[in-house]
């Protein structure tokens, strides 16, 4: 149901209908200057899923930014944008008032024209209510912040409605970015947005709305850490990182410095005007009201006039036709703002420290806001990052028309809508649903009776459910199988189906092998030690690339810089958990790279020509083997110790035993998650390896009964290694030999 | 482990002052007798003595000798679940119901010889769905060392009680009146062939056998004021205080024993002590200072048939169950009240656990096998970017078709972002999980799909 009895200037409050709705013609449609480039925005989802319906999914969306001072709104209809104006004014930004006259509400332009009649019944921002949790208190009734802001939402709506000639069923609201998840004003904004009759109501914060502003960070890579410096009625600063439809906010901080500096401007006005100003405001009733309502309207204007014309050192006006001028001048407004303006540079900091990111990590900071037009707010951002006033151009981003960054940037994540898709997961290879049907339709489980990775025989009982009626039923298993995961805890409501994963049996899944999802090659591979990620490197060390296990996209990749010798090196795992990789050249020169910084954290010179290099990841040492020189033609090795860390020489000895009194030492990392053997994350499944006339093969057993899985082969020759993702979805294995190594993958 | 439904099972009537249990192992139904009295009927008291809680006859006995060591009717208490000091320590009320419970377990396993790990225990009609005492009797069940626990409905177990004469038959309209110790309780029963519909239910918390005895005990105490008052005076004298508790204890067992012997004669004359003065009491005494209690009754009667839009006139029968079902005003009251055909259970205290015992050998297996229609089905998860969202809602109905990339479902991510859930391949979701407004979580099973290969 559409919220009703609402006003829209030029008419009279009306219940909507949809002849109301049909009453503007789609011509009337407003082209926005930014249309053609956030439709090059969209372009890519156009095709982009489809409903099953056959509609598209890209549903008209309208997009309302509600600032403390004033709300703009587009409407977002098949990769297009057209903004939302005010009909009052035909401008973009619609006063946020609200005025509860006789007939309904009034809101925008309309309300700010009635104000003067019925100052008693005037909301100047009714979101700030919502903000804090509060009514407001009117001359002679009190309004539920909720109602008042949904009557605004109410009247967008219709005029939005208006504009694409039906009704629109989603909604994209920004939120304060002080409204963090969880907050429960999020469900209040939802609430309100439900009421007005949206289907659908999406949030986003303004800092994440303001830091997608084409205009502010277009160009910026997924991952870029953006600070944003919101400065308008309410300041806030956010920290923000990119990632398209993904981004997120990651620390915020907000102040009232806005409000605070119409307040002292105000009082410098009435300080100023004692004279004259002070017995309108005295006046009673509503007069008196009505002089404060345009105290305030005037102390603002002349703060935007100044703002508007940099190099003016002065501004004045009248307030009446009949009162003496009031003269604002550049430095007392700056004056009046340097509280805020040092709260600005200390909230900065903050921020950044809350995130724990240096400021040489920031890819932008985004100045919006009616405030940033303050010349003092830039030099603050400055201090606060430790840079002076010839900062890098690039860094400081001022989009233009501050005021519309946050409806800019919530209208191209509108304009995503359709990316923002998760397919759903392959079906696992081991895993199969087993499901009951609950007499009676639903009930409580009360408890499982056989736990993870356990196996069952035909007719136990799995788990026991009581239903509405208190009788307690006992669910049992058809065939044998192993236990896998319950998916619902004890006490939970359960119906009218209850799952569970269960094992596939031995023999169909021997039938039918997990899907190999791809085989890779390179010189050496590495599983990270967090299961995630791995990490290649060919053999002459030209490239080493981080790579997804799901899909094999470089996430990373590093070229050390070699010059033009010819190269060999590897991956080893320093005693931090880093992926390092040491490369050494025919001359006998040794250099350990961090992959994570791409730097040579140590080098160092051994003999030419290494036989053998060795390391210990442990204690993070290298052995190299090489001929001594000049013993005739059986030259007896000789083996040099190094430490990994500092680079230094720590012994040499010529004891080709020497391995027999220093254990640890591997041609090939022994810290990574490829193993001989290894048993899944969740415990249920072992990888072993076994050899047949030099051949391996991997064998994959169920855990709790050594059962046989499935089985791979590799090649003659090779060594092989074994390990699974950490997610458990995925089953690897390395084929190694010194030249060359595959990798791989199978969906488990 | 094969299943426990098969296996005997306790039925247990856990009544305000007085309990019983029967023991169900497969076609027989044996009552557990109290070991002391041989009664069917346990006085639901116990008795802490600083080493053992004894239930039952033997707390009934030696309440004389530590009445500060005795409690009954703690059935009341469950709702407020205050502590009530016994002897030496404080006891829950649940604490106490488990004591009962597990005494009729113990007593029940040396008839059967066996261990007994399922129990039904009968709860008031006015334990509504989520009340939360109906959860605090299947936690005393499972403390008292039973794995299963099923609750009843006591006036649907009454109406499996087996009744005198000929057998309720299907179809019939059947009002229940129970008037036990602590509770009225009356529900609106339809007979069916192997199951009874409750239509409605109302109970009355504080209208039961104890409310007639304690007025009987008023009444004694306003007609013997003399004597009683000379008692009370010497009681008093007790530094202990425990002879005042002691006298009011024997008042109300007087006042129950006058009440006992009404329902078989007309006109009692008994002795409180010795060299106390006879007191006198008749029937139509007693119908007089019970008149309002069981007014209220055939009110909420009247209250629970208008609710349900019946009249007097729609009832086949009314069946009176509970010790109340003995008493002469009672029967009186019903009769003049409905006019209807009164129907009567042979030892009406033991109606409820009777009927209990019945339900449970008609109210079906309780082995549920897995479905074979979710063979080949696939479960639907999603990696979400997020920690958790809210399932908004799906966005096609079971059993509809969909290609690979229709929108599934929309969900809401804590940062307040819509994202849709897709198809990655085409299929058909046979049977939701999870309904809209739920939290979901990445893996989460949210449905089972049905691969278009094998639809």
């Amino acid at each position: 149901m559409r919220c009703v009895f609402v006003g829209v200037p030029g008419t009279s409050p009306v219940r909507i209908s949809e002849t109301f709705r049909h009453r503007l013609a789609p011509s009337s449609r407003v082209e926005w200057t930014e249309r053609d480039h956030l439709r090059k925005l969209s372009a890519q989802e156009d095709s982009a899923g489809m409903r099953v319906s056959g509609e598209t999914m890209t549903e008209p969306i309208l997009v309302v930014d509600v600032g403390t001072s004033a709300a703009r709104a587009a409407l977002v209809v098949g990769g297009e944008a057209t903004p939302v104006k005010e009909p009052g004014s035909g401008l973009a930004a619609w006063p946020a008032s609200v005025c509860v006259a006789d007939e309904g509400y009034l809101v925008g332009t309309a309300a700010e024209m009635r104000k003067r009649v019925i100052p008693g019944r005037y909301i100047d921002g009714p979101r700030r209510a919502i903000d804090a949790q509060a009514s407001i208190l009117l001359n002679d009734r009190e309004v539920p912040g909720t109602e008042a802001l949904a009557a605004y939402l109410a009247v967008l709506e219709i005029q939005a409605s208006q504009l694409y000639g039906s009704e629109i069923p989603r909604l994209l609201l920004t939120v304060p970015a002080a409204y963090t998840p969880g907050d429960p004003r999020r469900d209040i904004m939802i609430d309100i947005g439900e009421q007005v009759g949206f289907e659908d109501v999406e949030l986003v914060s303004d800092a994440v709305a303001t830091a997608l502003d084409p205009h502010a960070t277009e160009h910026l890579p997924a991952g870029a850490l953006v600070l944003v410096c919101d400065l308008g009625a309410t300041w806030t600063t956010s920290l923000v990182q990119l990632y398209g439809s993904r981004t997120t906010q990651l620390a915020q901080e907000s102040c009232t410095a806005g409000l605070d500096l119409d307040a002292q401007l105000l009082s410098d006005l009435r300080t100023q005007g004692r004279d004259w100003l002070e017995p309108l405001l005295a006046a009673p009733g509503d007069a008196g009201l009505r002089a404060y309502h345009e105290a305030i309207d005037f102390v603002r204007r002349l703060k935007h006039q100044l703002g508007d014309a940099e190099g003016v050192a002065e501004v004045s006006d009248h307030f009446t036709p009949v009162t003496p001028p009031y003269r604002l001048h550049r430095r007392w407004l700056e004056a009046f703002a340097q509280p805020a303006v040092e709260w600005l540079e200390a909230s900065c900091q903050r921020v950044l420290a809350t995130a724990g990111i240096r400021p040489d990590r920031l890819a932008a900071v985004v100045l919006a806001g009616g405030h940033s037009r303050l010349p003092a707010t830039a030099t603050a951002i400055y201090r606060a990052l430790g840079q002076r006033d010839d900062v890098p151009a690039h860094l400081l981003r001022r989009p233009a028309n501050p005021d519309l960054a946050a409806l800019r940037g919530a209208t191209r994540f509108a304009l995503d809508a359709a990316a923002r898709a998760i397919p759903a997961e392959p079906a696992r290879w081991r895993v199969r649903p087993v499901v009951w049907d609950i007499p009676g339709g639903g009930g409580h489980l009360v408890r499982w009776t056989v736990s993870e990775g356990q196996p069952y025989r035909a007719g136990t009982v799995l788990a026991q459910v009581r239903t509405a009626d208190e009788r307690v039923f006992e669910l049992t298993a058809a065939h044998d199988g192993v236990f896998l995961a319950q998916h619902v805890s004890p006490g939970q409501p359960v119906g009218p189906s209850l799952v569970a994963a269960v094992a596939k049996d031995a023999p169909s899944l021997l039938r039918h092998p997990p899907a190999h999802r791809h085989r890779f090659e390179s010189g050496t591979w590495l599983l990270t030690s967090d299961g995630k990620h791995l990490v290649e490197c060919d053999h002459k060390a030209r490239v080493v690339r981080l790579r997804t296990i799901t899909d094999g996209a470089v996430v990373s990749e590093f070229r050390p810089d070699h010059g033009d010798n010819e190269m060999r090196g590897r991956l080893f795992i320093n005693p931090d958990g880093h992926v390092c990789l040491i490369s050494w050249d025919v001359d006998g020169l040794f250099s350990v790279w961090d992959i994570e910084t791409g730097k040579p954290t140590t080098r160092f010179h051994d003999a030419p020509n290494p036989l053998r290099v060795l390391v210990h990841e442990a204690h993070w040492r290298l052995a190299v083997e090489s001929r001594s020189r000049g013993v005739g033609r059986f030259g007896r090795s000789v083996t040099t110790f190094w430490d990994l860390r500092t680079g230094s020489q720590i012994t040499k000895v010529s004891d080709e035993q020497w391995q027999l009194h220093e254990p640890g030492y591997s041609a090939t990392s022994t810290r990574d998650r490829l193993n001989r053997s290894a048993l899944s994350p969740d415990g249920q499944l072992r990888a072993t390896l076994t050899e047949a006339d030099t051949t391996p093969s991997l064998v994959l057993t169920e855990a709790s009964t050594d059962r046989e899985l499935f089985r791979a082969r590799g090649a003659a020759g090779h060594r092989a290694r074994v390990g699974f993702s950490a997610d458990g979805r995925h089953l690897l294995a390395a084929w190694e030999t010194d030249e060359r190594s595959l990798l791989d993958v199978w969906d488990i | 482990m094969s299943g426990t439904s098969d296996r005997p099972a306790l039925v247990v009537d856990f009544g305000t002052s007085s309990s019983s249990a029967a023991l169900v192992a497969g076609e027989t139904v044996q009552l557990v007798p109290e070991p002391i009295t041989g009664s069917y009927t346990w006085p639901s008291a116990v008795l802490w003595d600083g080493r053992h809680m004894y239930v039952g006859s033997i707390a009934e006995r030696r309440k004389r000798a530590e009445p500060t060591a005795y409690a009954a009717e703690f059935k009341r208490e469950l709702a407020a679940d205050i502590p009530k000091p016994l002897g030496d320590r404080r006891f829950r009320p649940i604490e106490q119901v488990v004591a009962v419970l597990a005494t009729l377990r113990a007593e029940a396993e040396a008839l059967y010889g066996g261990t007994i790990e399922r129990a039904v225990v009968t709860i008031p009609a006015s334990y509504g769905l989520g009340d939360p005492r109906r959860a605090q009797m299947i936690a005393a069940g499972e403390a008292a060392g039973f794995q299963i626990v099923e609750l009843l409905s006591e006036p649907v177990a009454a109406a499996f009680a087996p009744v005198a004469g000929p057998p309720l038959t299907p179809g019939e309209l059947v009002l229940v009146y129970d008037l036990g110790g602590g509770t009225f309780d009356t529900a609106l029963v339809r007979i069916g062939e192997r199951w009874h519909e409750v239509l409605g239910h109302v109970a009355l918390d504080d209208c039961g056998g104890r409310d007639i005895d304690s007025l009987i005990a008023a009444r004694i105490r306003r007609e013997g004021a003399e004597w009683v008052a000379e008692l009370a005076a010497s009681a008093a004298e007790d530094a202990s205080g425990q002879a005042t508790l002691r006298l009011e204890m024997a008042l109300t067992d007087f006042a129950r024993r006058i009440k006992h012997q009404l329902s078989e004669i007309d006109v009692v004359e008994d002795f409180f002590m010795p060299h106390t003065p006879a007191y006198r009491m008749t029937r139509e005494e007693l119908a007089v200072l019970a008149g309002p209690l069981l007014d209220r009754t055939v009110a909420c009667c009247r209250h629970l048939l208008s609710e349900l839009h019946y009249t007097v006139d729609d009832l086949d029968a009314v069946l009176l169950v509970g010790g109340g079902a003995r008493m002469p005003a009672v029967i009186e009251t019903v009769e003049l009240a409905f006019n209807r055909p009164l129907r009567y259970v042979d030892e009406p205290e033991l109606a409820t656990v009777r009927g209990a015992a019945r339900w449970l050998g008609q109210s079906g297996p309780r082995l549920v096998p897995p479905s074979p229609e979710a063979d080949g089905l696939h479960p639907l998860a999603f990696t979400l970017p997020e920690d958790g969202a809210r399932l908004l809602r799906w966005m096609v109905e079971p059993g509809q078709s969909y290609p690979a990339g229709a929108v599934l479902a929309r969900v809401r991510l804590p940062s307040g972002a819509l994202w849709d859930l897709t198809a990655a391949t085409p299929g058909s979701v046979e049977r939701v999980l999870v309904p809209a407004g739920a939290e979901i979580s990445s893996q989460h099973w949210l449905a089972l799909a049905r691969p278009a290969s094998s639809a």
